[in-house]
């Protein structure tokens, strides 16, 4: 167990002004939703993740700066307090752009940094090139969330997000 | 009063950067009678079409490209090829839906999608000025009719400010759709290659 960096940047979502568009299928409660996502970093720093039908119109808009998450837009339909409250948290463990190393495991040539978010432990787990290839948020006592980021370096080619507490998946493609 | 000033201030600047007129109450008539009897006689419609959704934070536009095949009877299907294979199919009540391949139905619900595309419909069609759910205003915008929607409904408001339809003065149906929504971003749908009253084969409707 080792400590010698404190911070660790996620190298997805995180170049300035670079805007990331993916294909998104979404499976909510198994509901299936299309869609369109699109995330940019900003010049201050902040982020917006957006997702979109495939006809355009805006399903939800939402602004992330440092720690904290504000909703621009939420359809009616979504705007319950309760989804409101998960969509910010799941959108938050995609974009995070940096977390603070509290603890470094390395196996087998592999890193794993554990961080903390949301009062929850997160798990970073790097591949033997030292690339993100898979986000886990845990409890004490289960596993809440996973992310598996395939492929690009920078823009990830694509992205399987994965909540353990509800029935809910997103699958995101790069949309060329 | 200066918050109204700017206001006043920015209406008017509107007006002249976009020149647009209202029509007069003949050019109207000519235009609503134009679009009346091509309606009439319209069958079916299909063309390509582009997509560009703008989002006031994006530098870019987020583009689609597919095919749109329409019926008289209400028959609608959005066939997206790029950059994705996506098609959906509304048919009397439901709405089917192709995903690359993994097919579903919805039947009953998804409200805003079903209101979406009766407008646009009825948009293609020019049925819509008709509609009491809008407020409806002509004007000319250099060459082409321009016919701004403002939803009276508040289902319809929650989804949508503005609805404008661009109608080229030689055409009597539409050539672009652009729904804005209540925050300014729009999405804007350019119809290319249109073709009135050609037969569609059936099987495009197959799901």
């Amino acid at each position: 167990m080792t400590s010698d960096k404190v911070s660790y940047a996620v190298p997805y979502f995180n170049t300035s002004q670079k805007e990331y568009l993916y294909s998104a299928d979404i499976n909510v409660f198994k509901n299936a939703l299309s869609g369109i996502l699109v995330v940019k970093k900003l010049e201050n720093g902040s982020k917006r993740l957006a997702l979109l039908s495939e006809f355009g119109n805006t399903l939800l808009d939402f602004e992330f700066i440092k720690d904290e998450v504000n909703v621009i837009y939420i359809m009616e339909d979504l705007n319950k307090r309760i989804i409101v409250k998960k969509l910010k948290k799941y959108f938050q463990l995609l974009v995070q752009s940096e977390y603070e190393i509290r603890k470094t495991y390395e196996a087998e040539g592999r890193k794993t940094y554990i961080s903390k978010l949301q009062g929850k432990r997160i798990f970073l787990n790097l591949n033997t090139t030292e690339q993100l290839s898979h986000l886990k948020q845990a409890s004490i006592f289960k596993n809440k969330v996973g992310i598996h980021f395939y492929g690009d370096k920078e823009y990830a080619d694509s992205i399987l997000f994965e909540s353990f507490e509800l029935p809910i998946t997103i699958d995101l493609r790069k949309r060329n | 009063m200066m918050k109204y000033f700017f206001i006043v201030f920015s209406l008017f600047t509107f007006s002249v950067y976009s020149q647009e007129t209202q029509l007069t109450s003949q050019e109207l008539k000519t235009f609503k009678e134009k679009v009346e009897k091509e309606t009439k006689s319209l069958r079916t419609l299909q063309t390509d079409f582009e997509q560009n959704k703008h989002m006031a934070f994006l530098s870019n536009d987020i583009q689609s490209k597919g095919k749109m095949y329409l019926k008289s009877d209400g028959d609608l299907k959005w066939e997206y090829t790029s950059p994705n294979k996506y098609s959906v199919i509304f048919q009397n009540n439901s709405i089917l839906i192709n995903d690359n391949g993994k097919k579903s139905t919805v039947s009953g619900e998804q409200d805003m999608f079903k209101k979406i595309n009766h407008l646009i419909a009825g948009s293609v069609s020019g049925k819509l000025f008709d509609d009491k759910e809008f407020d409806i205003n002509y004007f000319k915008s250099g060459n082409d009719i321009l016919v701004k929607l403002i939803p009276n409904s508040k289902t319809l408001k929650k989804y949508i400010g503005e609805v404008n339809l661009y109608f080229p003065q030689k055409d009597a149906t539409v050539s672009k759709v652009k729904l804005i929504e209540p925050s300014g971003d729009y999405t804007l749908i350019t119809f290319i290659n249109k073709e009135l009253n050609v037969e569609i084969d059936p099987r495009i409707f197959n799901h």
